[in-house]
């Protein structure tokens, strides 16, 4: 009996829960998926709603068959959902499958988040601006090709999915001309540099005859233009500010020679701590030093706050007792006259301390013999 | 595969044991602030005693065995910071051992000299601590002391040039003879 109350208040919460949850408030994550999820929920309209969200895209209109090519939109959006979530796809149609630019001969090199999907993510900041870029490879083949993108958000507590489209953003596939510059094919950007470095980043380029460097910190809206130098044919040597900790820099090369003016994709450049320099040797001898020190130091301190000897401990009157007992076999050489004199000599009298007389040489009271006779 | 085994099982003795004889020093020197507590004084100073005597030789076999466990010993901050750590509880501990040596039982009677030993064992637990903490950190990826909103980050290290360290060394050895050798003489302590 007890089992089936269980299984039915199961049951029941189960039902409850999904009646109180609409599509994924939580976000799905990034990935690649197809526009609205493939004819879901989001398709239907009694739970969905169009978004009033602004999409624009700053992208030109002209791309080279196998090149790079940078793709920019910026979304504005009055209204959100409390988790702030937006998903935000890039799209080469919107049929429900084969939507993903990949289907349409295009390759994604870097998405926002900096993987390589077509559907990602991202908290809304509290201004309603959203500015995103995806950085892909032109389809080999010449033509005319379209990229969309198409957002989904919820808006206040509403269970509602609210869907925005852009208008497709269609782009010319041309060939690449004989003489486009560009970085040199056998080139690759470095992903990262050691904290604190500040020497120069090699860019290789062909068909340049002139390139301009842009840079900015990752999050960063401002971009700061960067000091280039001419190194051998072909290669530039750009100075970018150092980097600390967990920083990433971003930069932008435009390559020119003179007919055209190319520019290429944002590049990431991160942040690593310098190569570890220690050896088995040195952290041996200096485990052995420290712990020398460490005894060195407390043995010393041992023997500074030791207790002093007190006057009982030299008190050796028994000793004596005992030594005048037994009988002397060698006699003590007495001293001289010389050396009795100056010894008495060094005895110093105090009126305070009647019948003491003070060495400062042993540091200690003597009994004073002429007390009580001549005195 | 063995010196991994053997690593464990010597580092699970050492700090035991280690352990053991900080606790008990600390205990003892406590101790001195209840009246009628000299039995028990006695029992943990020569638990404490025995302890860190026994810890002492586990320390090198723990250190060899770890190195001996690692591809790369000392080739990143957290293995480099094992030495200097092992180092220090060596200091710490063998301080402690030294003065129980050289004042007897009555060590604990002095209060400057009781403090001291007190102080050689809270640093010989702290090292230790820390050493496990990197050794936690190292094989599990966690530690417990991760818990606390001060503890140090392991993976940074202060590393000195390998000639350095050896000179540091060299200097640590003639600071301890000097120590030693021209540092005031010292008594046992009556334990009475």
């Amino acid at each position: 009996m007890r089992g089936r109350i269980l299984t039915l208040v199961t049951i029941t919460l189960i039902l409850i829960s999904t009646q109180g949850t609409v599509a994924n408030p939580g976000g799905e994550g990034d990935g690649n998926r197809d526009f609205v999820c493939g004819g879901s929920c989001h398709g239907d309209p009694t739970l969905s709603a169009p978004s009033t969200a602004t999409i624009s895209i700053t992208s030109g209109n002209t791309a080279f068959t196998g090149t790079a090519y940078q793709f920019d939109t910026t979304i504005e959006i009055d209204m959100i959902s409390h988790s702030r979530i937006l998903g935000v796809f890039l799209l080469s149609s919107i049929n429900g499958n084969g939507d993903n630019p990949e289907d349409h001969g295009w390759n994604i090199i870097q998405d926002p988040s900096g993987t390589t999907v077509n559907y990602v993510e991202v908290i809304v900041p509290t201004n309603g601006v959203v500015s995103l870029s995806w950085v892909l490879t032109a389809p080999e083949e010449v033509g005319d090709g379209d990229l969309i993108v198409a957002i989904h958000h919820g808006a206040g507590y509403e269970g509602l999915a609210y869907l925005g489209v852009s208008e497709p953003h269609s782009i010319s596939i041309d060939p690449v001309p004989a003489n486009l510059p560009g970085f040199a094919l056998d080139w690759s950007a470095p992903n990262y540099r050691v904290t604190g470095d500040t020497s120069p980043v090699i860019v290789l380029t062909q068909n340049a005859t002139e390139i301009s460097v842009e840079w900015k910190l990752e999050g960063e809206s401002v971009s700061h233009p960067a000091t280039v130098e001419a190194g051998a044919d072909d290669e530039w040597l750009v100075h970018l500010p150092a980097t600390m900790g967990d920083g990433r820099i971003v930069y932008r090369v435009t390559t020119s020679n003179g007919e055209f003016d190319v520019i290429q994709p944002w590049l990431t450049m991160g942040t690593i701590p310098p190569e570890f320099d220690g050896s088995l040797m040195g952290a041996r001898a200096q485990g052995f030093a420290g712990a020398f020190m460490i005894i060195a130091l407390l043995v010393s301190l041992q023997g500074l706050l030791q207790p002093p000897r007190r006057k009982d401990d030299l008190d050796q009157t028994q000793e004596v007792e005992v030594a005048e007992e037994t009988p002397a076999e060698s006699v003590v050489d007495e001293p001289t006259v010389d050396e009795d004199a100056a010894y008495r000599a060094r005895l110093l009298k105090y009126d305070e301390h009647p019948g003491l007389l003070w060495d400062p040489v042993d540091e200690e009271w003597v009994d004073d013999s002429n007390y009580g006779g001549d005195e | 595969m063995f010196s991994q085994t053997l690593h464990h099982l010597v580092v699970g003795l050492t700090t035991g044991i280690a352990t053991l004889a900080c606790l008990c020093a600390i205990a003892a020197w406590v101790s001195n602030y209840f009246v009628g507590a000299k039995n028990a004084r006695t029992h943990l100073d020569t638990a404490s005693y025995i302890a860190a005597i026994a810890a002492l030789p586990l320390l090198p076999i723990a250190v060899l065995s770890g190195t001996m466990a690692m591809s790369d010993p000392a080739s990143d901050a957290m293995s480099y910071n094992k030495f200097l750590f092992a180092g220090l509880t060596t200091g710490f501990l063998a301080s402690m051992v030294i003065g129980r040596w050289r004042f007897g039982p009555g060590v604990w009677n002095d209060s400057r000299l009781a403090l001291l030993q007190a102080i050689s064992a809270i640093g010989a637990l702290a090292s230790i601590t820390v050493l496990g903490s990197i050794g936690a950190k190292m094989t599990l990826g966690e530690s417990t002391m991760d818990v606390l909103p001060f503890w140090p980050k392991f993976d940074d290290s202060v590393v000195v040039n390998e000639w350095l360290s050896l000179v540091l060394l060299l200097l640590g050895i003639v600071a301890m003879v000097v120590a030693f050798r021209l540092g005031p003489k010292t008594e046992r302590i009556s334990a009475d």
